[in-house]
C-alpha cells in the first residue's frame, strides 16, 4: 500500500457508538487497492485508510466522510425530533 | 425466531424501509398490520447518460435524513414509534447499496431497535401480492436493471426465465439514450419510447433471442442502433418494432413458465411494467390461458421503501433481525438463494 491517511473526529459518546456499528461492517467488504480500519479511543472516532495509489485513496475517504456525514445528520434529525 | 423476541412487537408496530440499489433513495414506512404510512423517494437524476454508482450513492448520502425526517413526518409517526429497521441489502449496486445499509444501521443502533436486511427482488413481488391481492403468480420483473420470471415453488421463488445480459429497461433506456433523446419534465426515456412507438406504422425485424427460458436484449440493442444510424428508417417505427420484438419475448418466457407452473396470476411489477403496449401483449396471454393479470400501481412497482418495510416485517417475523456482523451488502444476491419462510407449506407442485 502506497497511500495512506488516518481522520481523527471527536464526538459524543452516543453519535461515536452508532458511527462506530454503522461503519465497521463496511470495513470488512475487502476491496483489492484499499484497506480501512475503524475504532474508536477516548471519545474519538479514528479512520484509518491504506491504499494502493492517491486515486484509490480520494475515493475511499469520499466514501466513508460522506457516510460520517449522512450518520451525523441521521443523529442531528432524530435528536431535533426528540427535543420538539 | 429468537425465544427472547418481545411477542407484542410481532404483532404492533412499525417498520422503516430503505431502499437504495440503484438510483433512488427512498423511505417506507408499514404498519405490522400492514398499513402503509409513507411512501418518500429521492431520485437521483444525472444531467446526461446512466446511472453512475459513486455520484447515486453520493446523492443518497446527502439526502438520506431529509427523506427519514420526511418519512416520519407523513406517517405522523416519532423516530421512537419504530419497532424495526429494514434495508435492501442486495441486489444491486455497490457504492448505493452501502449507503442505504449503513444509514439503516445508524438508524437502527439509534433507536437500539432490530435490523433487517431484505431482497429487492423479492420486495417487489412481495409487495405486489400485498397491494394486488394476488396469492401465487407467475411475476414478470421488468426495470432498469432486473429482467426476471419467477414464480414460488418449493419453499422458494425460483426463477424460470431472465436475461443474459442487460435488463430490458437498461435495453429501451440505452436505445433512447443512442438516438438522441434525453429526459426532460420527469417524463422517463422508457415513456417517450412508448409514445414514439405509438405512432409507429411499420415493422422493421430485428434480432428475437430467446434461448431456453432465458432472453438477450444486447443483440436487439445494436440492431436497432445501427439501423437508427445507417438512417432510411423512421425513429417511430423503430421504436414500434423494438417494442413488439423486446415484449414478445417477455411474453413468451412469461407464458411457458405459465404454462409449466400451472399457476391462475400472473404478476407484472416494476419501472417497464407501466408500458402499456407489455400490458396488453401479456393480458392477451393471460386470458388465453384463463388466468388473471394483475399490474402493480406505479407507485409500488417503481424501487420503493415500502416494498422492504413490507418484505422487512414477513422476515422479521420468521427469521428475526440480523446481527451487525451479518448487515453487510449482497449485491448479486440472487431471487433463488433466499429462504421464504412467510410463504413454506404452500402448494408447489412446480418444483
Amino acid at each position: 500500500m502506497e497511500a495512506e491517511a488516518e481522520v481523527r473526529v471527536k464526538l459524543p459518546r452516543d453519535l461515536l457508538e452508532i458511527a462506530l456499528n454503522s461503519l465497521l461492517p463496511e470495513t470488512k467488504v475487502l476491496f483489492p487497492r484499499t484497506r480501512v480500519k475503524v475504532e474508536s479511543l477516548n471519545g474519538e472516532l479514528i479512520l484509518e485508510f491504506e491504499a494502493k495509489d492517491t486515486s484509490a485513496l480520494r475515493a475511499v475517504l469520499n466514501s466513508y466522510l460522506g457516510w460520517l456525514k449522512m450518520i451525523d445528520e441521521i443523529y442531528r434529525s432524530l435528536e431535533r425530533q426528540k427535543a420538539s | 425466531m429468537s425465544s427472547s423476541l418481545d411477542a407484542r412487537r410481532l404483532k404492533e408496530g412499525y417498520c422503516l424501509g430503505i431502499e437504495s440499489t440503484a438510483d433512488d433513495f427512498a423511505v417506507g414506512i408499514v404498519s405490522f398490520d400492514g398499513e402503509i404510512l409513507a411512501n418518500v423517494i429521492s431520485a437521483y437524476s444525472p444531467e446526461k447518460g446512466g446511472i453512475h454508482p459513486r455520484e447515486a450513492a453520493r446523492h443518497h448520502a446527502n439526502v438520506a435524513a431529509k427523506v427519514i425526517g420526511e418519512a416520519l413526518e407523513r406517517a405522523g409517526l416519532k423516530a421512537k414509534d419504530l419497532s424495526i429497521v429494514a434495508f435492501a441489502q442486495g441486489p444491486g449496486l455497490g457504492p448505493c447499496l452501502r449507503t442505504g445499509a449503513t444509514a439503516a444501521r445508524a438508524l437502527a443502533s439509534y433507536l437500539k431497535i432490530p435490523l433487517v436486511g431484505v431482497n429487492h427482488c423479492i420486495a417487489h413481488i412481495e409487495i405486489g401480492r400485498k397491494v394486488c391481492k394476488v396469492s401465487d403468480p407467475v411475476t414478470l420483473y421488468v426495470s432498469g436493471g432486473n429482467t426476471i420470471v419467477t414464480a414460488f415453488a418449493g419453499d422458494r421463488y425460483r426463477v424460470f426465465g431472465e436475461t443474459l445480459d442487460i435488463a430490458i429497461g437498461n435495453c429501451l433506456d440505452t436505445f433512447a439514450r443512442e438516438v438522441g433523446l434525453t429526459q426532460k419534465g420527469g417524463v422517463p426515456l422508457g415513456a417517450m419510447i412508448e409514445n414514439l412507438a405509438k405512432k409507429g406504422k411499420r415493422f422493421i425485424p430485428l434480432p428475437y433471442t430467446v434461448k431456453g427460458m432465458d432472453l438477450s436484449f444486447s443483440g436487439l440493442l445494436t440492431r436497432a442502433t445501427q439501423l437508427f444510424k445507417d438512417g432510411g428508417y423512421r425513429l417511430e417505427d423503430l421504436c414500434f418494432s423494438l417494442q413488439e420484438v423486446a415484449f414478445s419475448m417477455l411474453t413468451e418466457v412469461t407464458e411457458r413458465a405459465v404454462a409449466h407452473t400451472e399457476k391462475r396470476e400472473v404478476l407484472l411489477t416494476g419501472g417497464v411494467a407501466a408500458n402499456r403496449r407489455l400490458q396488453d401483449m401479456l393480458r392477451v396471454m393471460t386470458e388465453e390461458r384463463g388466468a388473471e393479470m394483475y399490474v402493480v400501481p406505479k407507485q409500488y412497482a417503481l424501487d420503493n421503501g415500502v416494498m422492504i418495510a413490507w418484505t422487512g416485517i414477513l422476515r422479521y417475523r420468521y427469521k428475526g433481525a440480523l446481527s451487525l456482523s451479518e448487515s453487510g451488502i449482497r449485491p448479486k444476491w440472487r431471487v433463488d438463494e433466499v429462504d421464504v419462510p412467510w410463504r413454506r407449506g404452500e402448494r408447489s407442485d412446480a418444483s
